[in-house]
């Protein structure tokens, strides 16, 4: 609960006059509906002429009053117009105040939704790496939308649903108490128990809807797994099998539901009864009370209307607090996930450039300690050069990208930039230094150009073609329905390994950061193409710092070093020459490539 | 950025298409009863409602405005006057009365249960009913159907519009029958009571009735397009945590951010426009209803006016209380109506899946001898020898454009083949032929010398195996989905499968072992564990012709040793034909088919071709450099074996 106030608190924060004020605006509607409501028993007792000040309750007195102008019934009597005038002055009014409420009740409620989303989505973005990879997917999502909207609900819907139970109930009962209050106690006298009783059944009601909920899931996993696999399915002739676990079920799916839909059918039939007999013993209870001259005939009429207008928001009311525990479990999730650390990507020096030095750099997964990934990495690498990482799956060549652009942080050993070390600076300087192409790229579902422009400070036409010709994208592109601004993914253009490593390349290039890192990242791309790639690289004037991590020793060949990974550890650093003659590994891998390969001079 | 992006909306029908709702209604006859019970009752309570209730209320006021009689008389003495339909008047004790109350309550309390329990019972039959007839229809369809329509599509038709169906066909035909119902007995009982005030209510409900469907359209859109604009916000986060490792590395996130906070507000602009015609909507009804209850009761207070527009209070009060109540049931036929009219297009679609020609059927004489998909006879079925020929095998799909041109091919019993060549090239084609997943446009392939048309779809697949290039399996557990492979397959011969490919210790090593469940996606196993079990499950099959559709996508790579030491087994001692990416594997085919353009282009043993120096050899070379090193060593390895 206090998770959930603190939330309300937040989303409120900024919008909190508006949030108040419809309230206000609601009371005031509720006062009207009621008041007009109470008219009907001021009409009765005029027509009746019952009017008279001595027996009247102080309600109607007041009324009485305010539609004479303070000259008493007789003037009521004489001009009786002033009743169906103040019927219709009272609807203009509760028009008015249910508009203004509904209108800034919606924006308001949306206005705090937005806020909280945006607040969601911000944190999400700010949350470390390995947070990603720790959360399932699906449960982050569910925070990000499902959660907010049931929250949303609470703020918008809930509440309201509860101050205008409140406002209806405590009006009704006080003006029907000042009139009558025996009829007051025989006309509420069910209300505890339909409370209580409609509070607990849908609590059972929404369970077996889950059940039954649950049932569906399953029917809707069974067929979209049955025609992910279709082919599968033909295959192995499985066709007869998969109805017949289909039909099983939904057989479990129907007795759910029929155990459901029963007991929510008897909810709401058995829960009527409250409310019909509420209002029909206090009619009747309300005659004898006429009889007995205790009341006027005019009250009978409210009783009729006043229990009305309070048993069907009590009933809901009572449905809508027993739901109470989703809303919770939601603003639980939320509170949870926000109080995750974010990652601190802007405190810290500005990143400066330059000579690049990895001194006995270790690291080992926080969740695997004893297993170093890599073992006293070292090596220097000055702007202008070109480093290139060898080695087997495995050997820990990725994770030399990954501590660079601090996605983790090293277990032992340091790594500088221009002599500084890089975790006294702030991580958004330095991955602004870093243009990083991953293995298997990730492509935002936008137009090719903007998946291009992404990480660019600014959009320009001409570096977002430039870049794609770099890559050698642009024929591909060339060749999509509506070029650049063909959209990637579902909607649009599906890519091949190759395109999407060569897309994510011309996205890398764009940003012209100093430091370009080619994780494997022209794995899927055939060695001419490669080739032309890393020639007019070279060509467009020499980029500050490049790394390429490859399998391919005619990538490698031509970097001004190369570092050959066994196990984590250097297992040689040197040119291609040098290697030739004192690596092991890497004449091995070259005599292979040579055999097959365009050779090694 | 996306917030910009609008979305395409599907735009309402412009006609009622009567007929197919009709159709999903005859579909689900066996169950109309449900249906009709709900109806009848739907009824009932319409005139409890709004004829029963009000009136003896009515009659109740009534009397106590005339109260007391007289002061000697006792309180359950005192007659209540009720007048009712068709001017049928009556007088009850208050005791009586009191009873036909309780007694109308607690029938109203039991209509309700079976009305409410009946529609939703209906609604779900119709649902299953649904579900089960497209499911089974998806079964038969042939495969060119599922390369023209996605299985999201698919998913669509059978998830939100059957559902759909079902909530129309039941609640809203209901709902439409007590609106219609509720209707006739308020106007039946008003002009019971007084035809003036009657036909005052009845005049205004033209207006009302006009302006309704324009707010519940307006509303209807306006919702959908926020709806939709809340569906693309979730699968915007749902990209953002897929490709948190680019936004990291790139340093995207304010500008991630900056583009959620446009899409967020795009939801709140299009949600508040939508609700904006909520918040105008109910309360000019209400002021609508008012303004009539206003001109009624100033009516009725007029002495000047002629005598059948004299009515006593009570009459007052009920006409008060029908006038507010009279426009619910036009604002739900109007709901009603937008709600069959947005289900509409969903609806035709599903009528299209069931109407979704077969293409692929097996002849009478054949069904006869082997039985159909559902009921194969298997006592038929004698194990394949397992030779196979292509004889003039062309093939193109609708559009005419030959993507397999004519060819001759026999494969021996037990000769392992590699299909290579780029995409496009035709061996998927080829191996889809094979399965008569499609049949050839010319030509005929022979199985045993038989045209395999001959045996009939359940009998060909019950003798090939197929095994595809991502390992699918079924969220079962891991001896469910191996009976994928032999329906009766035991315990031993499970273990056995398991044992050749090299699974078996891995799954004895789970604490429920061949019992354990497999989550969405296989769970928690590698992609290298699930291709194994997919393995066993094709070698449980025993088949004599076996499809391998290897993966392209690179594991690692002691995965990958033992997955060709998996394929090794599975390939010993049948027909086989790979489709394959795997150099290991292509190295030690005894005949390697090289493909371009559905056309065999080379043909021999990889040895032949690579002196050959022709096509094979130049995609060899350059599949070579894509392999990771720990691969090109194995290949090398392999090669020299041989």
């Amino acid at each position: 609960m206090g998770d959930l106030l603190r939330l309300t608190k937040k989303a409120i924060k900024g919008h909190a006059f508006l949030f108040y004020f419809s309230f206000f605006l609601q009371f005031l509607m509720v006062l009207g509906v009621v008041f007009t409501s109470f008219m009907s028993k001021v009409l009765v007792d005029a027509l009746l002429h019952n009017l008279d000040p001595a027996t009247l309750d102080p309600v109607s007195k007041l009324v009485v009053n305010m539609l004479s102008f303070g000259n008493g019934e007789e003037f009521i009597y004489s001009h009786m117009y002033v009743l169906p005038l103040s019927l219709l002055l009272g609807a203009i009014y509760i028009f008015l105040m249910s508009l203004v409420r509904m209108l800034s009740r919606f924006y308001v409620t949306n206005a705090m939704q937005k806020g909280i989303q945006v607040l969601l989505y911000n944190h999400l973005v700010s949350l470390p790496y390995s947070e990603y990879q720790n959360q399932k997917s699906g449960d982050l999502i569910q925070c990000c939308t499902r959660d907010v909207d049931i929250v949303r609900r609470f703020l918008g819907f809930d509440l309201n649903q509860l101050t205008y139970t409140v406002f209806m109930v405590g009006l009704c009962s006080g003006i029907l108490a000042s009139v009558s209050w025996k009829l007051f106690i025989i006309a509420i006298i069910l209300f505890p128990f339909l409370f209580v009783y409609s509070f607990f059944l849908i609590k059972t009601v929404r369970k077996r809807y889950r059940a039954t909920d649950d049932a569906e899931a399953v029917l809707m996993d069974t067929i979209s797994n049955d025609l992910n696999a279709v082919r599968l399915v033909k295959a192995y002739a499985a066709e007869n099998s998969e109805c017949e676990r289909f039909d099983r079920e939904i057989g479990e799916y129907e007795a759910r539901f029929i155990s459901w839909r029963r007991l929510s059918s008897f909810f709401f039939a058995s829960s009527d009864i409250f409310i019909f007999l509420s209002r029909t013993v206090a009619v009747i209870y309300a005659l004898f009370l006429v009889f007995s001259k205790e009341i006027t005939p005019g009250t009978a009429v409210i009783a009729y209307t006043f229990v009305n207008m309070m048993v069907w928001p009590l009933r809901n009311t009572a449905m809508r607090i027993s739901a109470l525990g989703q809303t919770l479990a939601s603003s639980d999730r939320i509170t949870l996930f926000l109080n995750r650390p974010e990652e601190d990507r802007l405190n810290g020096d500005k990143a400066p450039f330059g000579q690049l030095v990895f001194d006995n750099v270790s690291f080992a997964y926080p969740d695997q300690k004893e297993v170093d990934v890599i073992e006293n990495v070292s090596f220097t690498l000055n702007p202008g050069e070109t480093l290139a990482i060898m080695g087997k799956t495995g050997s820990g060549k990725s994770t030399v990208a990954s501590l660079l652009m601090r996605l983790y942080e090293p277990t032992s050993g340091k790594i500088t930039l221009d002599g500084k070390d890089i975790s006294s600076m702030s991580k958004k300087s330095l991955r602004h230094h870093i243009a990083p192409v991953l293995q298997d790229p990730f492509l935002f579902s936008k137009t090719v150009s903007d998946n291009i422009s992404i990480g660019m400070e600014m959009e320009d036409k001409e570096t977002i073609e430039e870049s794609a010709k770099l890559a050698k994208m642009e024929e591909s592109i060339a060749s999509f329905a509506e070029g650049y601004q063909t959209p990637v993914g579902d909607k649009g253009v599906t890519l091949s390994g190759g395109q999407r490593q060569r897309l994510a390349l011309a996205r890398a290039l764009a940003t012209k950061r100093d430091i370009l890192l080619l994780d494997d990242s022209l794995s899927a791309v055939d060695s001419k193409t490669d080739l032309a790639i890393r020639k007019g690289l070279s060509e467009n004037g020499r980029r500050k710092m490049t790394i390429i991590i490859t399998h391919r020793v005619n990538t490698a060949k031509d970097a001004d070093k190369i570092m050959v990974l066994d196990k984590g550890r250097i297992e040689s650093l040197g040119t291609h020459e040098e290697l030739l003659v004192s690596s092991k590994l890497y004449k091995e891998i070259a005599t292979i490539q040579g055999v097959f390969g365009e050779g090694v001079k | 950025m996306a917030g910009k992006s609008g979305f395409q909306e599907e735009a309402l029908p412009d006609k009622l298409n009567l007929k197919i709702w009709f159709r999903f209604l005859a579909l689900a006859k066996g169950d109309i009863k449900h249906l009709i019970k709900a109806i009848v009752t739907s009824i009932f309570i319409a005139f409890i409602d709004s004829s029963l209730l009000p009136l003896f209320f009515a009659g109740a006021i009534d009397t106590a405005s005339k109260l007391p009689l007289t002061s000697e008389a006792q309180f359950l003495d005192v007659l209540i006057h009720v007048k009712f339909l068709f001017g049928i008047q009556f007088d009850l004790n208050v005791l009586p009365f009191f009873l036909i109350m309780v007694g109308g309550i607690l029938v109203r309390c039991v209509l309700i249960y079976i009305n409410f329990y009946f529609s939703q019972i209906f609604a779900m039959k119709v649902v299953s009913t649904l579900r089960r007839t497209g499911f089974r229809k998806v079964q038969e369809l042939s495969f060119s159907y599922f390369d023209r329509n996605s299985a999201g599509w698919l998913i669509a038709r059978m998830q939100g519009d059957t559902s759909t169906i079902g909530d129309i066909l039941s609640s809203d035909v209901t709902s439409f029958f007590w609106a219609i119902g509720n209707l006739i007995f308020s106007l039946i009982s008003m002009y019971s009571v007084n035809f003036v005030y009657a036909s005052i209510v009845l005049g205004a409900l033209p207006l009302v009735a006009i302006m309704i469907p324009f707010f519940e359209r307006t509303i209807l859109l306006r919702h959908r397009i926020a709806r939709n604009a809340h569906s693309h916000y979730v699968g915007f986060v749902a990209e953002t945590i897929s490709g948190a490792k680019t936004i990291k590395s790139l340093s995207l996130e304010e500008k991630s951010s900056a583009e959620a906070g446009d899409i967020i507000e795009d939801i709140r602009k299009k949600r508040v426009r939508a609700l904006r015609v909520n918040a105008f909507f109910s309360p000019l009804l209400d002021l609508i209803a008012s303004g009539l209850t206003a001109l009624i009761v100033f009516l009725s207070l007029r002495n000047d006016l002629p005598e059948f527009f004299v009515i006593t209070p009570a009459i007052t009060v009920l006409f008060i209380s029908f006038v507010s109540a009279i426009f619910q049931p036009l604002v739900s036929l109007s709901e009603s109506f937008s709600e069959i009219m947005a289900a509409q297009a969903g609806a035709e679609k599903v009528a299209q899946l069931f109407d979704a020609e077969v293409k692929i059927v097996d002849s009478p004489e054949v069904i006869e001898k082997y039985g159909d998909i559902f009921n194969p006879r298997k006592e038929n079925f004698v194990p394949f020898k397992g030779e196979v020929e292509f004889k003039d095998v062309s093939f193109h799909y609708d559009n005419n454009i030959e993507v397999i041109h004519p060819f001759n091919l026999k494969i021996p019993e037990g000769t392992n083949i590699a299909i290579v060549g780029e995409t496009g090239s035709g061996k998927t084609t080829l191996a889809n032929l094979l399965c008569r997943f499609y049949e050839p446009t010319g030509g005929e392939i022979l199985i045993d010398n038989k045209p395999y048309r001959e045996y009939g779809i359940p009998y060909l697949r019950s003798q090939i195996g197929y095994v595809q290039q991502t390992p699918h399996l079924f969220p079962l557990t891991i001896a469910e989905n191996l009976r994928y492979g032999k329906e009766n397959a035991t315990k031993e011969e499970m273990e056995e499968a398991c044992r050749k490919v090299g699974i078996h210790d891995f799954i004895a090593s789970l604490p429920e072992g061949y019992d354990t469940h497999l989550g969405e996606g296989g769970g928690s196993l590698s992609q290298g564990q699930k291709q194994l079990i997919c393995f066993a499950r094709a070698l449980l099959r025993d088949p004599s012709i076996l499809i391998l559709d290897e993966a392209t996508s690179s594991v690692d790579t002691s995965t990958e040793a033992y997955l060709q030491k998996a394929i090794d087994e599975l390939l010993k001692g049948r027909t086989s034909i790979t489709i394959a990416h795997r150099l290991s594997t292509i190295v030690n085919s005894s005949l390697i088919l090289f493909m371009e353009n559905g056309s065999i282009l080379e043909k021999g043993t990889h040895k032949e071709l690579m002196a050959k120096k022709g096509h094979y050899y130049e995609l060899y070379q350059s599949q070579f450099e894509l392999l990771s090193i720990d691969m090109q060593m194995e290949v090398r390895n392999r090669e020299n074996k041989d």
